[in-house]
């Protein structure tokens, strides 16, 4: 079984995380920490690509919001790039259209 | 008391005799296997189907050989595959094996019979048992029951027909033999999972083979499965246990449990089982079919649950905006365990993943999907889950599931189905999407003076979001009858499905349109905006048609310069 896999590519204004698998249960650990640790940062966007995830669970979505709540405080929104259509789909239905930019 | 798994402890009841369970992890591969050591005899039931288990019961019985020699006595519960493939049991010369099963087993073996050993379950094509079958039990006909079995040192084992008159007039079919110091092994003939199904009991302990699970989904139908069989044996079989003799029952796969226990569940598994009065073949068609049926509710129910779930977190958030997140954003979020619900359905993805690449049968896919279903009915049933929120979400996965339980036991759902006016559906729907809001919004007002009132209003509306609330609708509807064969919960539950997803994809503008044409009521949903379908997932949609289909209509999706339409076809009433 594939994990997760993820690549931090450090820009000069963001931080861009490229993730590549499934997240679910079994993986949103795996994403939590870098995410968590570039949006508890002082400065610098946040973007998360997800190009290669094939599947995102409510675990998944629960890192999305730490995340965000994270950014929230800083006055900064998470930004979610690549977004495969399924994904934004069930993104846009739960609401975090709202409180996070997701691109398809 | 507790049947403890790979010991040896003495069987309550019994005087010097002794068992050893084998457990495994409960799957429909290989069974359990109960060896009991007893004064005459070394008595082995349902040696199973794993080459691994095989070796360890081997290496029990020649361990409990050298204490005391007596022949070993192998016993099928049923001729199943999982029970019966090992019954050859590879011991070393000398050591004398009879073997015993119900005549119909024996036959089914005797013959090959892929269907009524389940052989043809397995993908890798397993060996039938070639062991020969010295010990016939409850033969139609005395000439092929010998009422005893020679043995090689001038010892016999006798075999002894003593049918038991229950109080209601009924007979229990039941043949005992000595196991030596007074003990006896008595069989009772207790048909319905299989023709050939008995029950074994020494002392206190009674085995039922795979009795307990013959009502489930997945198992009912089955070659050889009989409804009347299986109810009158759950009759007499809680008969049994009714008598102080028995307190423990060891099942074919799982752990032992007490006899008032296995009562309560057979009790239970009468009440399903009643209904289960024409239930179809489960052949090897039917359960491919149910297997692809099993990934489309996979990607359905995730897809619903995890929409649902990401309402909650949204909810969270905007919660925990208004500094409240330590108490009403967490009580969100304990409302429902999406963490568990979120594992069962991580998890099955796994298997259903792992199985693309596996030699495992179809058959384990369906059994997992029917655990999995039920895992999440028991978990969104909760009273709790149900006081807070909407629940719209959580209802149409709870019904998707319920029907799948239904289709795999074979009960046709669709019977039950009270055809309804299409155009009217569409207008209720139509009304409700906007309905939901200027209620909210008026429980939201009225709670406006208590602090807890006012948060679980805003929680109720936050989570009652619905995404259809903005979304401008045109509709024309057809101007002759719209009746048509099919319940109005469930193509709702579809037309709500396909229109959230539409608007999910940022659509602003549905047109529907319904229309009567060649015996079908025709709905068809489009968008002004661009979208694309596959942002449903095939197999979302593939599900919605195959349920469209059980009632002779479809679904249909078609993209035309970057817009989507679906069309949803329905048999028209006149014409059913």
């Amino acid at each position: 079984m594939k994990e997760l896999e993820i690549t931090l590519q450090h820009l000069e204004s963001a931080v861009v995380l490229h993730v590549a698998g499934q997240v679910d249960s079994n993986t949103a650990a795996q994403l939590h920490e870098p995410l968590l640790r570039a949006a508890e940062a002082p400065t610098g966007a946040v973007d998360l690509d997800l190009a290669d995830v094939s599947y995102m669970s409510s675990a998944g979505l629960r890192v999305l919001l730490q995340a965000a709540k994270a950014l929230q405080k800083r006055g900064d929104r998470l930004r979610l790039v690549n977004v495969p259509l399924h994904i934004y789909n069930i993104l846009n239905l739960a609401g975090f259209t709202s409180f996070i930019d997701i691109k398809p | 008391m507790k049947i403890e798994a790979n010991v040896w402890q003495k069987v309550p009841g019994a005087t010097a005799v002794e068992i050893f369970p084998i457990i495994p992890k409960a799957n429909c591969v290989s069974s359990n296997c109960y060896i009991f050591s007893a004064p005459d005899a070394l008595v082995v039931v349902d040696p199973g189907a794993s080459p691994e288990q095989t070796r360890q019961i081997s290496r029990i019985l020649a361990d409990a050989l050298m204490a005391s020699q007596r022949p070993i006595l192998v016993f099928l519960t049923h001729c199943h595959q999982d029970h019966s493939q090992e019954a050859g049991l590879e011991l070393p010369a000398g050591i004398e094996v009879k073997r015993f099963a119900h005549q119909a087993g024996v036959e089914a073996m005797k013959h090959r019979d892929r269907n009524l050993t389940t052989a043809y379950l397995y993908p890798w094509n397993p060996e039938i048992c070639t062991a020969r079958f010295e010990g016939i039990l409850f033969a139609s006909s005395p000439a092929s029951e010998p009422p005893a079995l020679e043995l090689a040192d001038g010892g016999r084992i006798e075999l002894h027909t003593e049918p038991i008159a229950m109080p209601d007039g009924a007979t229990l079919q039941r043949q005992w033999l000595p196991l030596g110091a007074g003990n006896r092994l008595e069989i009772y003939h207790t048909p319905g999972h299989s023709a050939c199904s008995i029950s074994l009991r020494v002392g206190s302990l009674l085995m039922l083979g795979d009795l307990p699970f013959a009502a489930n989904p997945g198992v009912c139908g089955l070659d050889g499965w009989n409804h009347a069989d299986l109810l009158q044996t759950l009759h007499k079989v809680d008969w049994l246990l009714e008598m102080p003799v028995i307190t423990m029952c060891c099942p074919g796969h799982g752990y032992c449990v007490s006899a008032q226990s296995m009562r309560e569940k057979l009790r239970l598994m009468e009440a399903e089982a009643s209904n289960l009065t024409d239930v179809p073949l489960m052949d090897a068609e039917r359960i491919s079919a149910l297997k692809i049926y099993v990934d489309e509710l996979l990607e359905e129910t995730a897809a619903l649950l995890t929409i649902f779930s990401g309402r909650l977190y949204t909810v969270s958030y905007y919660l925990s905006l208004l500094e409240e997140e330590d108490s009403a954003a967490n009580r969100v979020l304990a409302t429902l365990d999406i963490d568990q619900i979120d594992r069962i359905l991580s998890d099955f993805r796994r298997i259903a993943e792992a199985f693309k690449t596996s030699v495992m049968p179809e058959w384990t896919m369906v059994l997992k999907g029917v655990q999995v279903a039920r895992s999440l009915q028991q978990v969104l049933s909760a009273e709790h889950v149900r006081q807070l929120l909407d629940l719209s979400l959580v209802d149409r996965a709870q019904r998707r599931l319920e029907d799948f339980l239904n289709l795999v036991r074979g009960l046709q759902f669709l019977q039950t189905e009270q055809p309804g006016a299409v155009n009217e559906l569409i207008a209720e729907l139509l009304k409700r999407t906007k309905e939901t809001t200027m209620i909210e919004s008026a429980h939201l007002m009225e709670a406006v003076d208590d602090d807890q009132s006012f948060l679980e209003a805003l929680t109720r509306r936050l989570a009652a979001h619905s995404p259809l609330r903005d979304i401008e609708f045109e509709f024309a509807p057809a101007t002759q009858d719209t009746n048509a064969n099919i319940g109005a919960e469930r193509l709702d539950d579809i037309l709500a499905n396909v229109m959230e997803g539409m608007a999910g994809m940022g659509v602003k503008h549905i047109s529907i349109a319904t229309r009567v044409a060649s015996g079908h009521v025709e709905i068809r949903l489009s968008s002004r905006e661009r979208m694309d379908p596959a942002a449903f997932g095939k197999r979302r949609l593939d599900l919605y048609n195959r349920t469209l289909g059980w009632l002779g209509g479809g679904l249909e999706c078609s993209q035309h310069e970057g817009n989507a339409e679906f069309i949803i076809r329905l048999l028209a009433l006149e014409s059913v």
